[in-house]
């Protein structure tokens, strides 16, 4: 019965006896109760509430009246918030108490999963985009793009532009790709899906039916480089999304007219265009439509009825996959990444744990810290400088070179600062030194204290939300689109190419040849050493898990182990294997009894 | 008819159709100047999303008025 009470009628007085009588009774409140009523518009005791995530909490003092602070309300409206209830009260309340661009950011943040949001800070958003950068867009389909085009101007609000748009006659694209208009855009948009290529025949031989995809991409593919060589626009295209209802059951990808072997052709051929043209910037649908169900990427009833071909959610989540490439085309990525250690580049603390207690390596919870760094890795291949901004003794930094599983080297970092200087001030004087604004850094920290500071006192400074668990990290950062290229140098696309082209090869040798010339081919390597201190826990770990490959019952811990390498007449080894395909880390080990001038291998 | 609803279908006509105006069971496209084909279409997928309904095929075309979107909206139970 409770659960259905309306609370934003109930009097705060009679609201403030319940609780009060709850805790007389000693139980607590629980937490669902708590949270309809801070939802409804209560302010609680924050002590109640102290587990509660900080839009809660942040509504909770919006309800009270303490004074509100704004740092806190930044962070809150960068936030994708799932409870919409939650969502909505924290913008009407962010409003009535002075913080209306704030919930306005709220609202265009949460806009693609709930557009409904947008309805209160409506105003607010025509006087915000006045003050905007104005892009002209021309938009193209071969299917209705009316309400694609209507998503486009709160999508590009939400990335920092006012949007002036254009809609070209339904079904216009070949034409207008022929004829491109330089003077009066910014840039054009065609919002592609397989109505442009394909009615498939069933009464056609499935050869003919492919011929006549291609014959159709090829169309296409000709007015688009035909665009870029008679315009310098640049033209941002979506991939087609794979289709979840097969056209030929269990063969769809195999057979030449299934629907999701036509899709991957069309996208292939795309790919390829768009690697030889800079001006095609390609959006991947897939990835833009990554939160809705495949299901719910179309609305039948809307693609008959208006030849509409996306859903309502899929349309805005479209537009704002292209919102965050224009984002990416005008202002690039962040130029630096200032990364902390303890806990965000490895787990544990420096100075409590000592090098070799920090955990970094191939088993858990380390590997995830492992596979964060090789994100790390990977946004520097992509050309963003790397720095460590650490509250840290100096002698911190040895970790790179000591610790066997950190793959980060110290030469990796263009700067650092580990010391006891507040970050805020640190960040100011690495920006000085490499030369960059502090809106080319993004910070990543574990604390939220940290984090709060940095917005507070460098707000230019990008500080996203960290996940609290190590496990979620890589995934997260690698869907960070604030970080994503939108086209890698000339140089780098080049070279990517040609790796492509070799792969391929190796590809098509290698499915000729025989197994023993694929574990010939691996170039498997095995290399032997003495175990140490620091590779002793490893070891001792791989006595404790291992059964498939162990032969005998023995399980040697830490102190047996320690105790026969200290012992004249035996000798612990382990061996690191690798391969063409990586390094596999520490995968054997072995005890070796000595006896004069007799070794022996003991078989464990 | 509860209050809540004809305030939200109210509200729903000014995002879609930026009217502002009164509107009672008997407003038609001939009242409102967005209402038209184009429009029409981004009306239903805003009803859908507000009242977390799914209409049918049907009952896009039968929308001639405000009343009709009331008495689909109470046929879904909202």
């Amino acid at each position: 019965m409770l659960q259905s009470i309306d609370w934003a009628k109930v009097d705060s007085e009679k609201i403030t006896n319940m609780l009060t009588s709850l805790d007389e009774a000693g139980k607590k409140a629980p937490p669902w109760l708590l949270n309809a009523l801070i939802t409804s518009g209560h302010a609680v005791d924050d002590a109640k509430i102290e587990r509660f995530s900080l839009p809660l909490k942040f509504l909770n003092r919006l309800n009270g009246s303490d004074d509100v602070d704004q740092t806190s309300a930044i962070d809150v409206a960068s936030r994708l918030i799932d409870d919409k209830d939650l969502t909505r009260a924290l913008i009407k309340r962010m409003k009535e108490r002075g913080l209306a661009g704030e919930a306005l950011q709220l609202a265009l943040t949460n806009w693609a999963s709930s557009p409904q949001l947008m309805r209160p800070v409506a105003s607010t958003l025509k006087h915000h985009v006045e003050g905007l950068p104005e892009v002209k867009l021309r938009v193209l389909g071969f299917s209705t793009t009316h309400p694609f085009c209507e998503d486009l101007a709160p999508a590009f609000a939400g990335a920092g532009f006012k949007t002036d748009i254009v809609e070209a006659n339904f079904g216009e694209v070949i034409p207008e790709l022929l004829r491109p208009v330089d003077g009066a855009y910014d840039a054009y948009i065609l919002l592609l899906d397989m109505a442009g290529f394909h009615a498939p025949d069933w009464r056609l031989e499935t050869s003919a039916g492919t011929q006549m995809l291609n014959d159709r991409i090829d169309l296409i593919v000709s007015a688009l480089a035909s665009f870029a060589s008679q315009s310098s626009l640049p033209i941002f295209i979506n991939t087609v999304s794979m289709a979840p209802t097969p056209a030929i059951g269990f063969l769809d990808q195999q057979l030449g007219d299934g629907s999701n072997a036509s899709i991957k052709l069309v996208n292939e051929r795309l790919c390829d265009l768009a690697s030889q043209q800079n001006q095609i910037v390609l959006i991947d649908s897939f990835v833009a439509m990554n939160t809705i169900a495949p299901a719910n990427w179309s609305d039948p009833k809307m693609w008959f009825y208006g030849r509409i071909p996306y859903s309502a959610d899929a349309t805005r989540a479209l537009a704002d996959g292209f919102a965050r490439a224009w984002r990416a085309e005008k202002k690039g990525p962040p130029k630096v990444l200032a990364i902390d250690l303890d806990n965000t580049m490895w787990g544990g603390i420096f100075g409590e744990d000592g090098v070799h207690g920090l955990q970094c390596g191939d088993d858990f919870p380390g590997n995830a810290f492992k596979a964060m760094q090789s994100e790390f890795l990977r946004l520097k291949k992509q050309g963003m400088i790397l720095a460590i901004l650490s509250k840290n003794d100096p002698v911190a930094i040895t970790a790179f070179a000591d610790h066997p599983g950190i793959i980060l080297d110290e030469d990796d970092f263009v700067a650092h600062r580990i010391n006891w200087t507040p970050k805020p001030q640190n960040i100011r004087e690495l920006a000085t030194e490499i030369n960059v604004g502090l809106d080319s850094f993004v910070f990543l920290d574990d604390s939220p204290h940290e984090r709060e500071a940095m917005r507070a006192l460098a707000p230019q400074v990008y500080t996203p939300e960290l996940p609290d668990a190590p496990a979620r990290r890589p995934g997260w950062l690698r869907s960070l689109s604030k970080t994503w290229p939108i086209r890698l140098t000339k140089e780098d696309a080049e070279r990517s190419s040609m790796y492509q082209a070799r792969r391929k090869a190796s590809l098509m040798q290698s499915s000729a040849a025989s197994f023993e010339d694929y574990l010939a081919g691996l170039e498997q390597k095995l290399t032997l050493e003495e175990v140490s201190q620091a590779t002793l826990p490893r070891i001792a770990q791989m006595h404790q898990k291992t059964n498939q490959f162990n032969l005998t019952t023995k399980r040697f811990d830490e102190s047996d182990l320690k105790a026969m390498m200290e012992d004249e007449h035996q000798m612990v080894v382990l061996g690191r294997a690798n391969d063409k395909f990586g390094d596999h880390g520490i995968s054997i080990c072995a005890t070796i009894a000595i006896e004069g001038d007799k070794a022996e291998l003991k078989p464990c | 008819m509860s209050k809540d609803v004809r305030t939200e279908v109210a509200e729903i006509f000014e995002d879609v159709f930026e009217f502002e105006g009164d509107l009672n069971f008997k407003t038609s496209p001939d009242d409102v100047p967005g209402w038209d084909s184009l429009k029409h279409i981004a009306l239903v997928p805003t009803l859908e999303q507000n009242f977390d309904i799914s209409l049918s095929m049907d009952e896009m075309h039968e929308i001639q008025n405000v009343g009709d979107i009331h008495i689909i909206l109470e046929r879904h139970g909202a």
